[in-house]
């Protein structure tokens, strides 16, 4: 497979994109288990080991939370192909569950266990074969709990209206999430000589409830050997193994279901002859059919809208807490810019793959008497509407969060956004015609052959947002601060020509690249 | 003599040293039915995508309604319908929404592209799943549904790539019939199938295509002639079928040299 990539310059980059990639993954799983080794080997020469909760729960959220959160980086093999093949479901879930040790998530949880248990039997190497079972024990729960995670989701987000459901609900709940701190706050507020006793309060009923969660209980079964409590370390490891039981047996009923051929597609409707519906726009031509159709497929993806929805929940995450940005001076100030500037990623997929979704259909823009600058248009449009969409969201959320940022900031900001959005587009349409990838739109994750596009896309996304920040920054270090909008807006008044130009060529690009386009969008749909 | 609605002059297009379609001329004159056939791999499709702006020739012109053809030609294109190789649907739509959406694309008003929406779904008997995506519709369906689109803004020339396979005889009667109405009506049909009575049935004109090559061209009345021509005595009296026409210009030798696979039950 491997001697088959590099057959091509296309295939000899996407290889080594992948390789930067789990490089880079890799490194952060070594950098992780270098810090929780040296944690385990300061708790296990302390023989404190019912602390190793504080080193097992980061551990678990990063496991399950990095597949979210990287789904739009990560790739994700589709083994419905071996359905073909006769083979049992035992041989089949063995390989769904081979192929997740792949996953990022996987590596760097891996690699941060492994810290531990080095780090722990250098500190008391005694400890190295009840540490060995119960971490990998760990590790089993967690890999196939992700993946159970993983494969309800996809089922869900297939059908409609499962996903309009979930949809309400993750409105409400990250309406619900903003609306706790400053409830708590203003509760607080008026019962100051009560805030820290039920803050400790709080805090023991977290500990005695995490003690029957799996990290909880990897720890305390660690610990209660440790002090020769037999039966209440076998009673922490039965726990674990239901948990862990739980886990895979919610992840056969999945697997058995797509093992019987089930499809993935959308679930038959009524058959009912609707009256003629009214259409969505009321544009006429070719613009507004694309703008339309891109509309449908939008709505009928649940992975594309959950690629949206993904910022915002970051946004979030990374804005509330004590290492949150808008409790920082600096993070206040520059909350609004560098929240809409993480809002392009919701984007990122459709702007520099804007023909992924097209699949065989991709023949028809070759077929059809119109010109393609046009449908590159309608498919900024609809990109250019779901951004501000995006940031207007983002920027709800931050200016919720920190406040109102200065006037200042706000100008520029929007200057920035005259440069960065036509830039973006820009690039966009021609890594579009030029590294097109099949979109897959009912299953989470990068789909083969994304990985040059994807390093590239996200490498012009930190290009634009440095270069603002640069812009800023010189300037005000020289004392200039007011040229940075000028100077944004003929940096805008470049991007916008550079995208009116990649669209008048558009046509002539599509010509030279017609066959790979076809071949690579239509040959997998 | 009247412009001929399709003509290829030197046709060629290669794939790195593999010729796929080598120096092919021919003309279908306006208003015909012409089947184009050849066995896998000889070159049909990539003839016909070139026809179709999907392929780019690498050598040779094509002539559209008179008019030299290229990929850029968009008013050329507005009078032609195709159902290419792999249908080019849109799989997350419905039915009427992709219809609509091709008919706007092709530059018909909404009340229009609505209309013959209705018309062509009516007909094509897929009026009662409205709300089914086409990526759930069998394979009989995703045919009717990209020749209703092929069809919608009423192209004088027509191109079908294999048009008929999977869809039911019930379905393939009426699509005959309605195939058989445009060609009345005046517009030029483009058929490549491997299904040899269908193309017996409904060309008048067909012409084969082998290892790249065209190998015979002509009405079927010439292309029996000359096959019977090459015939003994006693069997030139008998009227060949097209399967066996195809099968003595192209096939013979393939039929020889298949050899029995004995270990098969």
């Amino acid at each position: 497979m491997l001697l088959n990539s590099l057959r091509t310059r296309r295939g000899g980059l996407e290889t080594g994109a992948r390789f930067i990639m789990q490089g880079f993954y890799s490194l952060i799983g070594l950098g992780l288990g270098i810090g929780l080794g040296f944690s385990a080997w300061q708790i296990a020469t302390h023989s404190s080991l019912r602390y190793f909760a504080a080193l097992l729960w980061p551990v678990f959220i990063i496991w399950q939370v990095i597949p979210i959160t990287l789904a739009s980086f990560q790739e994700n093999a589709d083994l419905s192909f071996l359905l073909r093949f006769p083979l049992d479901f035992t041989s089949y879930a063995i390989f769904y569950l081979l192929f997740g040790l792949l996953d990022i998530s996987t590596i760097v949880g891996g690699i941060a266990l492994l810290g531990v248990l080095v780090g722990a039997t250098v500190a008391q190497p005694r400890f190295f074969i009840g540490l060995l079972l119960v971490l990998t024990l760990f590790a089993v729960f967690n890999i196939l709990l992700t993946r159970m995670i993983f494969a309800w989701i996809n089922r869900w987000l297939v059908q409609r209206k499962t996903r309009e459901v979930l949809g309400v609900i993750f409105l409400f709940f990250v309406l619900a999430l903003q609306l706790v701190n400053p409830a708590l706050h203003s509760h607080y507020a008026h019962q100051a000589e009560f805030r820290e006793f039920t803050t400790m309060q709080d805090v023991r009923l977290a500990v005695q409830v995490q003690d029957y969660l799996p990290p909880g209980l990897t720890a305390n079964a660690l610990s209660s050997a440790d002090s020769a409590h037999v039966l209440a370390a076998a009673e922490d490891i039965l726990l674990l193994l239901l948990f862990t039981a739980a886990a895979g047996v919610l992840l056969s009923i999945r697997l058995r279901s797509e093992y019987r051929g089930e499809s993935l597609g959308q679930a038959p409707a009524r058959i009912a002859k609707s009256a003629p519906r009214r259409h969505t726009f009321d544009g006429s031509g070719p613009v507004a059919a694309v703008i339309e159709k891109e509309v449908h497929y939008l709505l009928r993806s649940g992975v594309m809208l959950y690629q949206f929805l993904a910022p915002l929940v970051i946004v979030f995450v990374f804005s509330t807490g004590s290492g949150g940005i808008t409790n920082h001076c600096l993070g206040r100030q520059f909350a609004l810019p560098i929240g809409i500037a993480y809002s392009f990623l919701g984007l990122t997929r459709f702007l520099y793959n804007n023909l992924g979704a097209e699949g065989a259909g991709i023949q028809l823009y070759f077929l059809f008497p119109t010109p393609f600058r046009k449908v590159l248009l309608a498919k900024n449009l609809v990109h250019i509407a779901i951004f501000i969409v995006e940031a207007l969201a983002v920027s709800t959320l931050v200016v919720f969060r920190s406040g109102l940022p200065s006037p200042q900031i706000l100008v520029l900001t929007l200057c920035w956004l005259c440069f960065a959005v036509p830039m973006q587009l820009a690039v966009g349409n021609l890594l579009s015609l030029t590294m097109p990838y099949r979109l897959n739109m009912v299953r989470m994750g990068r789909e083969q052959g994304a990985a040059g596009n994807g390093l590239l896309s996200l490498l012009v996304e930190v290009m634009v947002f440095l270069v603002g920040a640069a812009v800023y920054f010189i300037l005000r270090a020289f004392g200039h601060t007011g040229l940075a909008a000028p100077v944004f807006l003929i940096m805008a008044a470049g991007s916008v020509l550079l995208w009116l130009r990649v669209l008048a060529d558009s046509a002539r690009i599509l010509q030279s690249r017609q066959e790979a386009l076809i071949s690579t969008l239509y040959k997998t749909a | 003599m009247a412009t001929p609605a399709i003509a290829t002059h030197n046709l060629t297009r290669r794939f790195g040293d593999f010729v796929a379609v080598d120096d092919v001329s021919f003309e279908v004159a306006s208003g015909q039915f012409f089947g184009f056939l050849g066995p896998n791999g000889a070159g049909k499709s990539t003839t016909i995508k070139m026809l179709t702006g999907l392929l780019e020739p690498t050598s040779g012109r094509i002539e559209i309604l008179g008019q030299p053809f290229t990929a850029g030609a968009l008013d050329l294109k507005r009078q032609i319908g195709v159902v290419p190789e792999g249908m080019a649907l849109l799989s997350r739509l419905n039915a009427s929404e992709y219809l609509r959406f091709v008919a706007r694309m092709y530059g018909l008003d909404r009340d229009t592209a609505n209309q013959r929406t209705e018309d062509l779904l009516d007909f094509m008997q897929l009026a009662n799943e409205p709300k089914k995506l086409i990526t759930d519709f069998s394979h009989g369906m995703q045919k009717k549904l990209a020749l209703a689109a092929a069809v919608i803004h009423s192209p004088k020339v027509l191109f079908l790539d294999e048009p008929f396979e999977g869809v039911d005889a019930i379905a393939a009667g009426t699509l005959k019939a309605m195939l058989q109405g445009m060609i009345n009506r005046g517009a030029t049909i483009f058929l490549t199938s491997h299904v040899l009575e269908i193309v017996e049935r409904l060309c008048s004109h067909v012409a084969i295509i082998h290892k790249g090559r065209l190998v015979a061209n002509g009405s079927l009345e010439e292309l029996r002639a000359g096959v019977a021509s090459t015939l003994p005595g006693s069997e030139r009296e008998e009227k060949l079928t097209l399967e066996e026409i195809f099968l003595s210009t192209v096939g013979a030798e393939s039929a020889e040299s298949v050899s029995e696979l004995s270990w098969l039950a």
